[in-house]
C-alpha cells in the first residue's frame, strides 16, 4: 500500500464508521435531534426483514424483411432487464421499485407506495408507477401476451407510461358475482411517448413543471367484472388520460408554443373462459381508443433548412382513433397461442394509416422460463410494409408479482 | 383552447360519476345473520359445514377440479372475502400464487393474517418434504413443506379440530353446537379411518409413480413407495429426456401404477403408461374433484377404492361403511 492510497482508505473507513454510528443513533444522538419514537426496526443491521428481490431478463432474436427493397436483416439483443424490489413497509403499506436496464441505460420505471389502510376498500398509491388505462398499460412490456405492445397503445400513450403522482382506487360488489372498480390518478406529467412519431425526430411535448391544480395530468378508469356461468368472466371498462396543458418544443430552432391539450379515451371488453381443470383457457378482448385534442406537431422550415430563424411549428388537432383486438387460446399448462390485430388511423401530419397483425405462440419451459415465437405483419401507408419473425426468451428470477390484474 | 374546456368538463363529469358510484354500496342489503365463512378449497368448506351446521354460510373459492396452485380468480371470490367473518386456508403456501392479493384487496380487516377471522389450517400439522435448501433448482418449492395434506387419510381429524377452534373463536355463542358437531364428525372420521386402514395395510411396499407431489401424503401414510415422479421437480414440466428416464425407471422397478390428477399433462401420462405398460389412475386432489367426492369422507372412500382396485385389493372383503350422520348436525 503506498502513501497515496493510505489516507484515502483511512478516510473511507472513518466515513463508514461515522455513517454507522449515525444510523445506530442510540448512543451518539445529538441533543435536540429528531426522535421518531420508533422501536429500532428501521436501524437494525441484520437481514431478517429482507424484501423480495427479483429480476427479469428479456432476450429477443428477430429477422425483419421489408417490402419495396427495404432493409432486411437479423438482430439479437438483450432487450431489457427489470429489477424489482418489493415488500410490505408496515401492515398498511406496500412499496416497490422497478429498475429497467435497456439500450438507453438504467432507468427507474417505478418507485411507489400503496397504502391499503383506508376504510371500505379504498387504496391510495403514490410515487412513480404505470398508469391505470385499459387492460395493458399497467404491465411491463415483457409481461404482455405479445412481444410488443399493440400499435395503437404505442402510438397514443407510449411504449410504457409511468407517471409521478397519486392514484385513488376503490371497488365494491354488486350482488355476489359482479364488482365495479374505479380509479382516479393525478400526475405531474404523462407526456412521455405522446406527440411524436415512432423513431422520428421532431418537436417534443413539454408539460410545465409548475401548473394550476386542474392542469395536472389525469387518468381515470371504471371497470365492471362479472361472471358468466361457472367458468367465464366478462370485463367491460372505460379509461381516460388527460394532459390539460402542454407546449410543443423544438429545441434546435428554439421554438416553444404553449396552450395545447390532449386526451385519450378508451373502452375495452375482455372475455375469459377456463376449463374445469384450468388446463384450457380462452381469452378474447377489444380495446377502442380516441386520441383527441392537439395530436402532434412538425417543423415547417419555410424551405430554408439552414436558417432556423424562419422556422415555425405546425400543430395538428382533431380526433384520431385506433383499436386492437386479440384471441388467445391455451391448450395445456405450458402452451398457448393467439392472434392480435391493431390499427391506428392516419392524422393530418402523420398521414400514414398503420396496422399490425401478430401471430404468436408461447411455451413455458417452466414457470420461470418462457419461450415465445411471434410473426408480425406491419402495414404502413407511408413506408414499406414489413414482416418480422421474432423469438423471445424471458426468465423470471425470484418472486415477481404485480398484484391484482383488474 | 376549446379542447381544454372539453377536457375539464369531461373530468368533472367523470369525477361526479365516480363519487356517485362510490356511494352505491351504502344502499346494499344488510348481510344475513349466519356466520359468513370463506374456505379456499371444498375440503375445508366440508369441515366448516360439518362443524358449523346451520350457523354458517359457506363460500368456497376453488371448485375442486383445478390446480390449487393456479386457481382462476373470479369477481365472486373478492366479494365473498370482503364480506367474510371467517376465512380458512390450507396454508403451507398452497394458495400462495393467487390468494394474498385477494385478501389484501378484499379490504376486510377481520380476515387478514393475524386477525381472529383468519385461520391457516396447516398450523399444528407436521408437513412432509420440508426442503433443506431453497433454490429454484429444486422447482416450485413450498418452503414449509408439501401442502397437499388434505389427501392424508389422517388429516380429517386435524382439519375438523382446527375448523372447530376457528369457529368457536369468531362465534363463541355457537360453541355448544360446534362442540356437538365436532364430536359427531370425529366419530365419523374414526369409523372411516378404521375402514381405510384395513385397505391401506395391504399396500405397504407397493410402488407407484406420481405426476406431481400431491399424492405423497396418501402414499406415505400406508408405506407405499414413491418410486418415480414424472415431474423432475415439483411444478416443472417433464422434458422428453425426463419422460424417457421415467419409462426406464418404471420398467426397471416394475412400477405398474401411475397416480395423476385431472390438471396434470395426462396425454403425456398416458404415453408413459403405454410405454411402461402401467395403468393410470386419475384421481381428484380435492373434495368435489369428481362426482363421487361430494364430501371429505366420500372423497377418501373413493381414493381408497380406486387405489385398491389398481392394486387388486378386494374392497368387497372389507366391511361395508356405515351410513354417515347428516353433515353439520349435532348430537
Amino acid at each position: 500500500m503506498n502513501c497515496t492510497t493510505t489516507p484515502i482508505i483511512t478516510g473511507m473507513a472513518l466515513t463508514a464508521l461515522a455513517f454507522t454510528t449515525t444510523a445506530q443513533r442510540a448512543d451518539l444522538e445529538s441533543p435536540g435531534a429528531h426522535h421518531d419514537g420508533g422501536l429500532g426496526q428501521t436501524t437494525r443491521f441484520d437481514n431478517e426483514f429482507n424484501p423480495a428481490v427479483s429480476f427479469i431478463i428479456d432476450l429477443l432474436g428477430e429477422y425483419t424483411s421489408e417490402s419495396s427493397g427495404g432493409k432486411d436483416g437479423t438482430d439479437l439483443n438483450l432487450r431489457r432487464i427489470d429489477l424489482l424490489v418489493a415488500d410490505w413497509v408496515d401492515p398498511n403499506a406496500f412499496a416497490w421499485i422497478t429498475l429497467a436496464i435497456e439500450e438507453q441505460g438504467l432507468e427507474l420505471d417505478e418507485a411507489a407506495i400503496e397504502y391499503v389502510g383506508l376504510p371500505s376498500r379504498n387504496t391510495l398509491r403514490a410515487g412513480r408507477f404505470f398508469v391505470d388505462f385499459g387492460k395493458q398499460m399497467q404491465a411491463h412490456i415483457e409481461e404482455l401476451r405479445t412481444i410488443e405492445r399493440p400499435l395503437v397503445l404505442r402510438a397514443f400513450l407510449g411504449e410504457e407510461l409511468a407517471g409521478d403522482g397519486v392514484q385513488w382506487d376503490y371497488w365494491h360488489g354488486v350482488g355476489d358475482t359482479t364488482l365495479l372498480r374505479y380509479s382516479l390518478g393525478a400526475f405531474g406529467s404523462l407526456a412521455e411517448g405522446f406527440g411524436r412519431r415512432e423513431g422520428e425526430p421532431g418537436p417534443e411535448v413539454n408539460v410545465p413543471s409548475r401548473k394550476q391544480l386542474d392542469e395536472l395530468n389525469f387518468t381515470a378508469r371504471i371497470t365492471a367484472l362479472t361472471e358468466i356461468g361457472e367458468n367465464s368472466n366478462l370485463q367491460l371498462g372505460g379509461s381516460g388520460r388527460a394532459i390539460p396543458k402542454f407546449a410543443f418544443e423544438y429545441a434546435p430552432s428554439d421554438l416553444l408554443e404553449a396552450g395545447y391539450s390532449n386526451s385519450v379515451f378508451g373502452v375495452d371488453a375482455t372475455f375469459g373462459w377456463q376449463s374445469d381443470s384450468g388446463i384450457s383457457n380462452f381469452t378474447t378482448g377489444l380495446e377502442y381508443l380516441w386520441n383527441t385534442g392537439d395530436l402532434e406537431a412538425e417543423l415547417d422550415d419555410a424551405g430554408t433548412p439552414a436558417n432556423s430563424t424562419d422556422d415555425a411549428l405546425i400543430v395538428a388537432n382533431g380526433t384520431r382513433t385506433g383499436y386492437y383486438g386479440f384471441v388467445d387460446y391455451g391448450w395445456s399448462r405450458s402452451d398457448s397461442s393467439g392472434v392480435q390485430y391493431s390499427r391506428r388511423q392516419a392524422g393530418r401530419i402523420d398521414k400514414a394509416e398503420r396496422g399490425e397483425l401478430d401471430l404468436y405462440y408461447t411455451h413455458h419451459l417452466s414457470e420461470f422460463l418462457r419461450l415465445r415465437a411471434g410473426l408480425t405483419f406491419a402495414t404502413d401507408e407511408s413506408g414499406p410494409d414489413s414482416t418480422r419473425f421474432a423469438i423471445q426468451l424471458t426468465s423470471f428470477v425470484g418472486p415477481h408479482a404485480h398484484g391484482m390484474s383488474w | 383552447m376549446r379542447q381544454r374546456h372539453i377536457t375539464r368538463r369531461s373530468l368533472t363529469t367523470l369525477g361526479g360519476a365516480i363519487a356517485l358510484l362510490t356511494l352505491l354500496p351504502a344502499f346494499a342489503p344488510t348481510p344475513a345473520q349466519a356466520l359468513k365463512v370463506v374456505a379456499t378449497i371444498p375440503d375445508l368448506a366440508d369441515f366448516a359445514h360439518r362443524i358449523g351446521g346451520d350457523r354458517v354460510d359457506i363460500k368456497t373459492l376453488s371448485k375442486g377440479t383445478e390446480n390449487l396452485h393456479n386457481v382462476h380468480v373470479r369477481p365472486s371470490m373478492l366479494i365473498a372475502l370482503s364480506r367474510a367473518d371467517l376465512f380458512l386456508e390450507m396454508g403451507l403456501s398452497m394458495e400462495a400464487a393467487w390468494l394474498p392479493e385477494l385478501l389484501v384487496r378484499s379490504g376486510n380487516d377481520a380476515i387478514q393474517p393475524g386477525a381472529k377471522g383468519f385461520r391457516n389450517c396447516s398450523v399444528g400439522w407436521t408437513a412432509i418434504e420440508v426442503p433443506e435448501s431453497l433454490s429454484r433448482v429444486h422447482g416450485d418449492l413450498h418452503p414449509e413443506g408439501n401442502p397437499h395434506f388434505n389427501l392424508d387419510p389422517h388429516a380429517g381429524r386435524h382439519l375438523a379440530t382446527t375448523v372447530h377452534a376457528a369457529l368457536v373463536l369468531v362465534d363463541p355463542g355457537g360453541e355448544d353446537v360446534y362442540d356437538a358437531n365436532l364430536k359427531t364428525t370425529l366419530k365419523a372420521l374414526e369409523t372411516a379411518e378404521a375402514r381405510w386402514a384395513k385397505l391401506g395395510r395391504q399396500w405397504k411396499g407397493k410402488q407407484v409413480c406420481v405426476y406431481h407431489t400431491e399424492f405423497n401424503y396418501f402414499a406415505q401414510r400406508y408405506g407405499m413407495q414413491l418410486a418415480v415422479s414424472i415431474e423432475p421437480q415439483p411444478g416443472i414440466p417433464p422434458t422428453p429426456g425426463d419422460v424417457a428416464r421415467v419409462v426406464k425407471a418404471m420398467r426397471e422397478q416394475e412400477v405398474d401404477v401411475i397416480l395423476t390428477a385431472a390438471w396434470s399433462n395426462n396425454r403425456q401420462v398416458a404415453d408413459i403408461a403405454r410405454k411402461a405398460e402401467a395403468q393410470v389412475i386419475e384421481l381428484p386432489n380435492q373434495v368435489k374433484g369428481a362426482d363421487w367426492a361430494a364430501d371429505w369422507i366420500q372423497f377418501q372412500d373413493g381414493l381408497h377404492a380406486r387405489v385398491a382396485a389398481a392394486f387388486g385389493t378386494t374392497v368387497d372383503e372389507e366391511p361395508k361403511p356405515k351410513p354417515e350422520p347428516e353433515p353439520g348436525q349435532g348430537e
